[in-house]
């Protein structure tokens, strides 16, 4: 069951339900469900050949069939731990324009996660013409939640400090590694783009987010927004896949996927 | 023993089932998907299923059993050995092009088969006509895999060697789970050594 390198099977079910794609979700079901068939008629083939002598609690094993029922939930338990992290809709989706800046700040309560992303676009270089907020409030346990997006309307000022801020930065920065935050209370800062690489600040690694980054979230949070959206997403795991990159925008196949030469690396 | 019997015949099922789901055009409706199940791999897979009763009733012979055994370990190494002939490359296979006649040829040769096996379980001398009968069944399990390897079957000739024991695993589990109450012990080590040829499915479970 491997992966295709656009997804596999557990992953069509983060497909929303409004994606043109030809997944199908109920192709899906019936592959897991029919594979945990066949392991379990193959697992109670070989607990019906174990010697008589075994017993459990008095009875002979090979006249139980409750540990085939467990084997298969095990072996579709392991596929499922191996197939659907990191997060990621199957399918290949190009954007017409990547950021060149992005600022997300997540914030968890619990099991409540409040995540908000600002996406600076530019046309022309160096040059930043839009700018979008993606945001959601979900919490773990759920499959589906809102995904709500907006247009900002920036002012002269903030788009030349923006402006300025890029054309500071040329170098490749540093790329930290981004994981799932599955810690109960946590406040992170996620900070990319051009020159700048991707950086994370919070509790974890005990450094703080720069007061230029905090500044410039307030600042773009106060902002008029215009074009509101609301979508849908959905995660098999529950909320538990769905990371900081996701919430960034790297949400199919190709964006966390590629092929090295040697097999299929995700981050 | 009945509900092993059960597992196995599900897991036939779903085997089959799951192998003709996969070259089905993307929309197709389940309702279709399953009525073409049940015509093209539920009626031979009952026969299957039903073939233990005969092959190991006390009326039938041992040397009757040794040919038969004889015969159909032939009949399925002679069909592993002709699919990866006949579908690597793809342009080979002799079914890809037949479009809509292959599923007129498939259900024409259910029925053929169908109304062998009617007839067989009839009259009298019905041993001879069973022989005959599932050794018909070989040819049309090649068919069925031929007609579902997809139009762009990309395998290296051992991929479509595992591809075809897939099929192949329908056929067992169903034998398996009708010789239970003959050979109990035979069926199950049937089922766990066919279980090695289900890494086959590892290459050829993509997503749509």
């Amino acid at each position: 069951m491997t992966d295709s390198g656009l997804g596999n099977v557990w992953l069509v079910l983060n497909v929303p339900d409004n994606d043109p794609g030809a997944y199908q979700r109920p192709y899906a079901q019936v592959t897991i469900a029919i594979v945990g068939l066949i392991a379990l008629a193959i697992v109670t083939a070989g607990l019906r050949l174990l010697p008589a002598q075994w017993r459990f609690r008095g009875t002979p094993l090979r006249e139980r069939t409750w540990p085939a029922v467990g084997a298969s939930i095990v072996v579709l338990a392991v596929w499922f731990s191996q197939s659907v992290l990191p997060y990621r809709i199957p399918g290949a989706v190009d954007y017409s324009d990547y950021p060149i800046l992005q600022i997300l700040h997540v914030e968890k309560r619990g099991l409540q996660f409040h995540e908000r992303c600002f996406s600076v676009y530019w046309q022309n270089p160096y040059r930043p013409i839009s700018v979008s907020f993606k945001g959601s409030d979900r919490q773990l346990f759920q499959y589906r939640f809102q995904h709500n997006g907006s247009s900002l309307q920036l002012p002269k000022t903030l788009v030349e400090r923006i402006q300025a801020m890029v054309e500071s930065h040329h170098e490749k920065g540093q790329q930290d590694v981004v994981r799932p935050i599955w810690n109960w209370n946590a406040d992170r800062w996620y900070f990319s783009g051009q020159g700048f690489g991707l950086r994370v600040y919070g509790a974890s690694n005990g450094s703080n987010p720069p007061e230029e980054i905090v500044d410039l979230f307030r600042e773009l949070d106060g902002a008029p927004r215009y074009s509101e959206t609301h979508s849908e997403l959905k995660d098999v795991c529950l909320g538990f896949c769905y990371d900081p990159l996701s919430a960034m925008g790297w949400l199919y196949a190709n964006h966390r996927c590629f092929n090295d030469g040697h097999g299929l690396v995700c981050r | 023993m009945t509900l092993t019997k059960i597992i196995y015949v599900v897991a036939s099922a779903a085997c089959s089932f799951f192998l003709l789901s996969r070259n089905l055009e993307a929309g197709a409706r389940w309702s279709v998907l399953l009525l073409y199940w049940l015509v093209v791999c539920a009626v031979p897979l009952l026969f299957v299923f039903a073939y233990p009763r005969f092959l190991f009733a006390d009326s039938t012979p041992q040397k009757r059993r040794k040919y038969a055994a004889a015969l159909h370990g032939l009949g399925a190494v002679t069909a592993t050995v002709l699919f990866p002939i006949l579908t690597v490359p793809f342009w080979k296979n002799p079914v890809r092009d037949l479009g809509e006649a292959i599923g007129v040829i498939v259900v024409l040769s259910v029925l053929v088969l169908s109304l062998v096996l009617a007839a067989s379980i009839l009259l009298k001398n019905r041993d001879n006509l069973l022989v005959f009968a599932f050794l018909l069944f070989w040819p049309y399990w090649l068919l069925l895999a031929l007609a579902n390897t997809g139009h762009f079957f990309e395998a290296t000739p051992l991929e479509a060697v595992f591809y075809f024991l897939c099929f192949l695993s329908a056929v067992l589990f169903a034998f398996a789970a009708g010789t239970i109450s003959y050979r109990p012990t035979f069926a199950h080590v049937l089922m766990s050594l066919h279980s090695q040829d289900q890494s086959a499915f590892r290459g050829f479970t993509r997503t749509r």
